[in-house]
């Protein structure tokens, strides 16, 4: 009974990638969430990236570059945490969104260290609640338990798509 | 005073990368990043909000690159602040302009973006400007 309910727990509370595909729109290579380790809807989640070598943003250099060529590109870093907050959100209104989620500000990004192709990203984000289409977050992502990126406030907001689309002049 | 560095708008890209088309002072850059791909979204192809801090950082490398010349990069410290506007989509060309100010060996570097004159982004970010390393004969420093 006991393990059961320890199982029912760990099933609630972590997300594969199909249940992560099922959650967001990105769609590979812009999806930047691997696996949900943790999530406290409401509260917090903790995610999981493992950046590769085989990553999009490596395939076009060539055979000999500096060593900061290999750099994980710090904008994508903060993309998977957004992400990562998107997920939390959905987590937390318990269904997938009915609008899309939008970034609309940050304040207070810092990057620690370069990150580089064999790391895994994990990134904690909490969520400061705000209201019923704009949700605040905050938190940091670390590998080999060194914070790599530490992000001070973050807004998301929800727009209905044919809005965005008309604002982005599609 | 306007120094054009020959590249120009219209000049077709083969990524998401600016091409600088004037530096001011060795202060200011401003470039043009024409949007391709399908986005975040294949549904909703509109691009992921992180695309003026790609814009301006790589913008500021060609800055560097302008007034040091070879041999240096620059690395991403902080975003102190991005405001988003407006989303983007692909097709669309962002119109960055930057300027610089050097403190402590680090530039303080403000972003606006535009489309067509459209507000898309603000930002603030802190860069450091370090020396290439350059790749070492099997892996040894």
């Amino acid at each position: 009974m006991g393990a059961a309910v320890t199982n029912l727990a760990k099933v609630a509370s972590s997300l594969d990638y199909a249940d992560i595909r099922a959650l967001l729109p990105h769609r590979c290579p812009r999806l930047l969430v691997d696996r949900v380790a943790r999530c406290e809807p409401g509260m917090m989640i903790e995610t999981v990236k493992a950046v590769s070598s085989a990553e999009p943003c490596y395939a076009n250099l060539p055979d000999i570059v500096p060593a900061d060529a290999y750099h994980y590109p710090e904008a994508l870093l903060l993309d998977s945490f957004t992400q990562s907050a998107a997920l939390l959100w959905a987590r937390t209104i318990g269904r997938p969104f009915a609008g899309m989620p939008v970034l609309a500000g940050t304040r207070g990004v810092t990057f620690h260290h370069p990150v580089g192709p064999g790391s895994v990203v994990r990134t904690v984000v909490k969520l400061i609640p705000g209201t019923e289409s704009t949700m605040f977050f905050c938190g940091r992502s670390l590998v080999d338990d060194q914070p790599v990126l530490t992000v001070g406030n973050l807004v998301l907001a929800i727009r209905r798509p044919g809005a965005v689309l008309r604002a982005a002049g599609e | 005073m306007t120094v054009s560095i020959g590249t120009t708008e219209s000049q077709p890209t083969t990524d998401d990368r600016p091409r600088a088309v004037r530096f001011r002072s060795g202060t200011e850059v401003m470039s043009r990043t024409e949007v391709r791909g399908q986005g975040g979204d294949p549904a909703a192809p509109v691009y992921p909000g992180v695309l003026p801090i790609v814009a301006a950082r790589r913008a500021v490398a060609e800055l560097v690159d302008h007034t040091r010349g070879p041999g240096w990069h620059v690395e991403l410290r902080e975003v102190a602040a991005l405001r988003l506007f407006a989303p983007l989509a692909a097709g669309d060309l962002l119109t960055t302009r930057v300027t610089c100010d050097e403190t402590a060996g680090e530039l303080v570097a403000t972003a606006r973006c535009t489309r067509a004159g459209t507000p898309i982004a603000n930002l603030t970010m802190r860069l450091a400007v370090l020396r290439d390393v350059a790749p070492t004969e099997w892996g040894q420093p």
